[in-house]
């Protein structure tokens, strides 16, 4: 998917052109040495975001290479929506970002704001920053916590990981919209009942005509005309009071509105029950392939102790060692854990593009790209030996990009990017070979 | 006339299921296959690569290794052993243990370089030889592809040539090669894969004509003979497959499952058992096969080495319905809706659109 990336004033990079090509490429380097910034890069030329250990990174100038006062990015890529060839160019300057999206067939720039161009990447892609990260991303970070975690959020993570953290995020937008419904209706219940209160306090209207009537026999009487005018206009204010009252309380604002938003939240609470219900289906619809692909690839590494890995309806993990013993993963070792970490994290990425590219389902398009981050991180050097295998075995994805410090690794890539840091602010010394 | 022995793929080293016992197999079957190779009294003997399942074998590995080609060399027969995968870490980062075997003149290999050529005069003849060591896809590819042999006889020997057969250079007499470890040979064309010594990775290994063979080539100028003999495993392998379990309940697929044990035909002790279980059960099913005293049950119903039962089943779950489209939102509350038949269909994509999707 992605074809070249040319880094100026990025970071440690002054410029720096790499080309990437279907296969795997292995950028290998010691730590600090700049393998990180491409992914950001990369991140950034799609999204104009850096995620770094799990935050974004406040400024982006602070992307700007030391001593400088504007970095640039441009990024070749193919969409997985069409097949197209686009280039997007960004600069960062200080206190403000410029983008660029073109068309590389024709030659056409198709969107040069920020905004645009942000929204027609999300399109091109099929799939907005968090689905990218979900399908494409496997971190470090990610690998390690995932069996430790309790159930309820190990299913959680998991759902994520499948991109289906968008019904959760849905789900929050559809509370906070009940939220005001609610309030709108106590709102107009608390109105309405202040206004049954003053209306309970004011006398009734016939009160008020007994009252006009007496007024009426004392002026007969004789009384003083001025005063009864006072009185007169006492009563009929009172009327009028009266009068508002009444009609307040019959207005549509406070009788009819109340029926409609009841009803709402009635088609909110249903709307709720099938957004509840989806992930469950879908997690189910694709947790048979996950299995099987995070299967394949842990018994890769480790079929000569393990001869299964199974995920119950609980989103347990278990290993079932040669014996047909059942393993729970937090007695594994380590380098097990973080294997099945790894094994699942990759397996949702294949299952995911597999599912796509078998066209059993329309699912997403694939993004046809793996990006894993230090994939070797625990496992013993015999193992390590396992995963170029294991990484090569990944033939349903297009493009792996591996980062990694493991000189190991470099044997699973068609193209290996060396990095070398040349000591203070210099550039890392860039190195491919085929 | 020359003869060649083609063996390939030991892994000394190599402990399938972390076995001692098979650590010690696999010795065996490499030193048999070498004495069966040297009993056709070849000139030349090559093993096209992995003889050590890892960069740092064990003295006792090595030792077997410098016997074997010892006895090699008392008959006169020239070694060639490749470099393979296996005994190379990383892209030639450290120094295979066969340059160690090269260095103290046991077997002729590629040196530092991942392509070499060696001639030499056998029965008269003028004898190329182009050794492939293993090393990054495309490189190999290119070398086999530019290679350019001017001997009487041409032969090429690779752990693999990362080619397709039928795309590799007609000038060879004779072109073998390893890393597959199942046997294969074509005749006509003049291409040999032994297989493994030994079953190294059986998931790949066993199965209907898997075989391991050693290959015998007599090449002279103006034609080629192949003959072969199979290498049979020291320890006896059963493969179950295609036990289908579909629609079981855990028990039943119990039952199933103790059934075939019992009706296998193990004629050794100590023997691997491996069955293979296929078919599509539910997750409860799953959860009620007992894994644990089955195995236990077979090992001492067959008195095995090993009985390993590969779970190549599915499972599924219970619900009925299916989404197109799982993560567009939009459709599938659509999909949801209509299939289980809520009213209102419209109303609720016309709130979902009001309040937004993620």
């Amino acid at each position: 998917m992605i074809r070249r990336l040319y880094l100026e004033d990025f970071r440690v990079f002054a410029g720096q052109e790499f080309r990437f090509d279907d296969g795997i490429t292995c950028i290998v380097g010691p730590n600090g040495s700049g393998k990180t910034t491409i992914l950001e890069a990369i991140e950034f030329a799609l999204f104009k975001r850096v995620r770094r250990k799990d935050k974004d990174i406040g400024k982006l100038e602070e992307l700007i290479r030391h001593g400088r006062r504007r970095a640039r990015v441009e990024m070749e890529f193919i969409a997985p929506a069409n097949g197209r060839r686009y280039l997007v160019k960004r600069t960062i300057n200080v206190g403000s970002t410029a983008a660029e999206l073109i068309d590389i067939e024709t030659g056409e720039t198709i969107e040069d704001t920020v905004k645009r161009v942000n929204n027609e990447i999300v399109r091109l892609l099929g799939t907005d920053r968090d689905g990218f990260a979900a399908l494409a991303y496997v971190r470090q970070g990610d690998i390690s916590i995932l069996s430790r975690l309790p159930p309820r959020k190990k299913r959680s993570t998991l759902r994520d990981m499948m991109g289906l953290g968008i019904y959760d995020d849905t789900t929050k937008n559809l509370k906070s919209r009940t939220r005001l419904l609610e309030k709108k209706l106590s709102l107009i219940s608390q109105t309405r009942q202040t206004l049954e209160e003053v209306r309970r306090h004011l006398p009734s209207g016939t009160t008020l005509d007994t009252a006009l009537q007496a007024l009426e026999t004392l002026r007969g009487q004789g009384t003083d005309g001025a005063a009864l005018e006072v009185l007169k206009t006492l009563i009929d204010q009172i009327r009028e009071s009266v009068r508002t009252v009444e009609e307040k309380l019959a207005s549509e604002e406070l009788s009819v509105q109340p029926r409609l938003i009841e009803k709402e939240k009635t088609l909110a609470a249903r709307l709720q029950t099938v957004l509840d219900e989806i992930p469950k289906v879908a997690e189910e619809q694709l947790k048979p392939r996950i299995r099987a692909e995070a299967r394949e690839l842990f018994l890769n590494i480790f079929g000569d102790k393990y001869s299964d890995l199974t995920i119950d309806d609980d989103y347990d993990i278990r290993l079932f060692d040669v014996g047909g013993h059942p393993v729970k993963l937090s007695k594994a070792s380590g380098g097990e854990d973080v294997c099945v970490n790894f094994a699942l994290r990759v397996a949702v990425n294949t299952a995911l593009q597999k599912e796509a590219q078998a066209g059993n389902t329309e699912m997403l398009q694939p993004l046809g790209l793996l990006i894993l981050d230090e994939p070797g991180a625990g496992l013993d050097s015999q193992r390590r030996r396992w995963l170029p295998e294991a990484i090569s075995s990944l033939d349903s994805v297009k493009q792996v990009i591996v980062v990694t410090h493991m000189e190991e690794l470099r044997d699973a890539g068609n193209v290996v990017i060396t990095l070398q840091p040349q000591g203070y602010d210099r550039p890392p010394r860039v190195i491919v070979q085929e | 006339m020359v003869r060649v022995a083609h063996i390939s793929d030991s892994h000394l080293g190599a402990a399938m299921f972390q076995l001692p016992e098979r650590r010690e197999d696999v010795r065996i079957c490499f030193r048999r296959a070498v004495e069966r190779a040297l009993s056709y009294s070849p000139d030349i003997l090559v093993h096209t690569g992995d003889l050590f399942d890892s960069p740092d074998p064990s003295q006792v590995d090595m030792q077997v290794a410098i016997e074997a080609f010892k006895a090699a060399a008392k008959k006169d027969v020239m070694v060639v052993v490749l470099q393979g995968n296996h005994d190379l870490a990383g892209l030639r980062r450290t120094a295979s243990p066969v340059r160690t075997l090269e260095q103290a003149e046991y077997v002729v290999s590629t040196g530092e370089e991942q392509y070499r050529i060696v001639r030499e005069k056998i029965d008269g003849q003028d004898v190329e030889m182009h050794m492939l060591s293993w090393g990054p896809k495309r490189t190999t590819q290119r070398l086999v592809r530019e290679s350019r042999p001017d001997g009487d006889i041409n032969l090429l020997f690779a752990h693999t040539t990362a080619t397709n057969w039928d795309s590799l250079p007609l000038d060879f007499d004779y072109i073998g090669e390893g890393h597959t470890h199942v046997f294969q040979l074509d005749r006509y064309a003049g291409i040999g894969a032994p297989g493994s010594t030994a079953v190294i990775e059986w998931r790949r290994e066993l199965g209907k004509n898997r075989t391991r063979q050693l290959i015998i080539v007599d090449a002279e100028r103006d034609g080629i003979e192949f003959q072969t003999e199979e290498l049979r495993d020291v320890r006896e392998f059963v493969h179950v497959y295609g036990l289908d379990i579909t629609g079981t309940s855990g028990e039943m697929a119990n039952e199933v499952i103790k059934k075939k044990i019992e009706t296998l035909p193990v004629r050794s002790n100590g023997s691997i058992v491996i069955i293979e279980v296929s078919g599509t059960i539910d997750s409860e099913a799953e959860s009620a096969i007992k894994r644990e005293e089955l195995v236990e049950f077979g090992r001492k119903h067959l008195n095995a080495l090993v009985v390993f039962i590969e779970p190549k089943w599915n499972v599924l779950g219970p619900r009925p319905v299916s989404l197109s489209r799982p993560l567009d939102v939009r459709k599938s509350v659509t999909e949801y809706a209509l299939k289980t038949g809520m009213n209102q269909v419209e109303e609720l994509v016309q709130l979902l659109d009001e309040i937004g999707v993620g």
